[in-house]
């Protein structure tokens, strides 16, 4: 039964994203552009500052995705095929259910994004350009011309994830043009108004948070120093 | 409807926009002597065009060599000399590598422009910033002061930079 049936009145928004998902998804955004343009302007310096910084989110962002809060964790949204066809089918039929966090469609697009983002920053940490000039800071474990290869495929991976952040943005605009469904003020709040009753917001202590941002911090010193 | 058709063009927007066009380097000719004219140094245009690509990655290899080993913290000076010198040794000929008749319309793949030239004057003051550069990066090289060589490595880069920006094809 919707929650405004039980109570008779329209139902309060309620938690859904805790706050280090909702920072990690805006600083990744803005990190993103930020290391488009740096490269574009050749700003090297700045770039590789962004590009660990990027590499210190995302080993939060996996680490959450099995220690954060439950609609942060990968097992929460990351369905079966079968489940993920029948949601992706049923998006306009009356079994349609409202999902607290990513849903099964929606998990695709994180996984995707992920691994993009992970390729990148790898490649990135290798990369050099053709007259060893600027290099990442593992470059020097390989050779000229792997480095230069990794360079390469730097750049063709922006592309593939510009598609990415692209899909990720007309799935939005759909949801919110087709379905009425606000999913962008929910990534800034963390709370979202649902019509239906859907799964409680479940936290997760704060030394695990703690201990998630140690361990991006240790990734990105053995890396750097 | 309306939305779909929102969300194909937003999608088809982003994908059009992450496709760069491409210059693409001039391709071998179909001609099969392409390159084949006899240069003053005996070479042929297209031994020419290959022996300095080839040099030429060499300087790109010997100058990763001696950063990768800076990024250390031990970085192993005897490794930095040899690598200096060799750069040292192709600097000074440079200059020559780029003999009339050994750009774009010769027909081999280069990604030296036509520029160099049209406009050889600053091409030639170019190149002998980079004979300068790399002189001095061998020299400082020899003496084994590391936090020396690391402050001519900007200037050696630079050198490269001050050809490649302007007289070499952009890759995107």
């Amino acid at each position: 039964m919707p929650p405004e049936e039980v109570s008779g009145e329209p139902a309060q928004p309620q938690k859904v994203w805790d706050g280090a998902t909702r920072l990690f998804h805006w600083s990744l955004a803005g990190l993103f552009l930020f290391s488009w343009w740096t490269a574009e302007e050749h700003l090297m310096n700045w770039h590789r500052i962004s590009g660990f910084t990027i590499l210190g989110l995302l080993v939060f962002r996996i680490y959450w995705g099995f220690a954060g809060p439950n609609t942060a964790r990968f097992a929460h949204f990351i369905k079966g095929p079968v489940t993920t066809l029948r949601y992706a089918a049923g998006l306009f039929g009356p079994q349609h259910k409202e999902t607290a966090g990513h849903n099964p469609v929606g998990a695709l697009s994180v996984i995707a994004m992920l691994l993009a983002l992970v390729a990148q920053v790898t490649l990135g940490l290798f990369a050099m350009d053709t007259d060893g000039i600027e290099s990442g800071p593992l470059a020097r474990f390989i050779s000229y011309d792997q480095a230069e290869l990794a360079g390469e495929l730097h750049e063709t991976m922006f592309d593939v994830l510009l598609v990415l952040v692209g899909l990720h943005i007309a799935a939005i605009a759909f949801y919110l043009i087709v379905k009425r469904a606000n999913l962008i003020g929910p990534m800034i709040t963390g709370r979202r108004r649902f019509s239906q009753a859907v799964d409680a917001f479940v936290g997760a202590p704060l030394w695990r948070l703690a201990l998630g941002i140690a361990l991006a911090g240790l990734v990105v010193w053995l890396v750097i120093r | 409807m309306r939305a779909w058709v929102l969300a194909g063009v937003v999608a088809a927007a982003t994908v059009l926009a992450g496709c760069g066009g491409e210059a693409p380097a001039t391709d071998a000719a179909a001609a099969p002597d392409a390159g084949a004219t006899t240069l003053a140094n005996g070479m042929t245009v297209k031994q020419q065009i290959e022996a300095r690509q080839a040099s030429l990655k060499d300087l790109g290899a010997s100058f990763k060599t001696i950063n990768d080993t800076l990024k250390t913290n031990a970085p192993d000076v005897e490794a930095i000399k040899v690598a200096a010198a060799k750069m040292s040794e192709h600097g000074q000929q440079l200059g020559t590598w780029f003999p009339e008749g050994t750009g774009p319309e010769a027909g081999v793949k280069t990604e030296a422009l036509a520029n160099i030239w049209t406009d050889r004057a600053t091409f030639d003051a170019a190149a002998e910033k980079v004979k300068a550069e790399t002189a001095k990066l061998a020299e400082i090289a020899s003496t084994g002061d590391v936090e020396a060589i690391k402050g001519q490595i900007p200037a050696t880069g630079g050198s490269c930079k001050g050809c490649h920006d302007t007289f070499r094809l952009k890759k995107n």
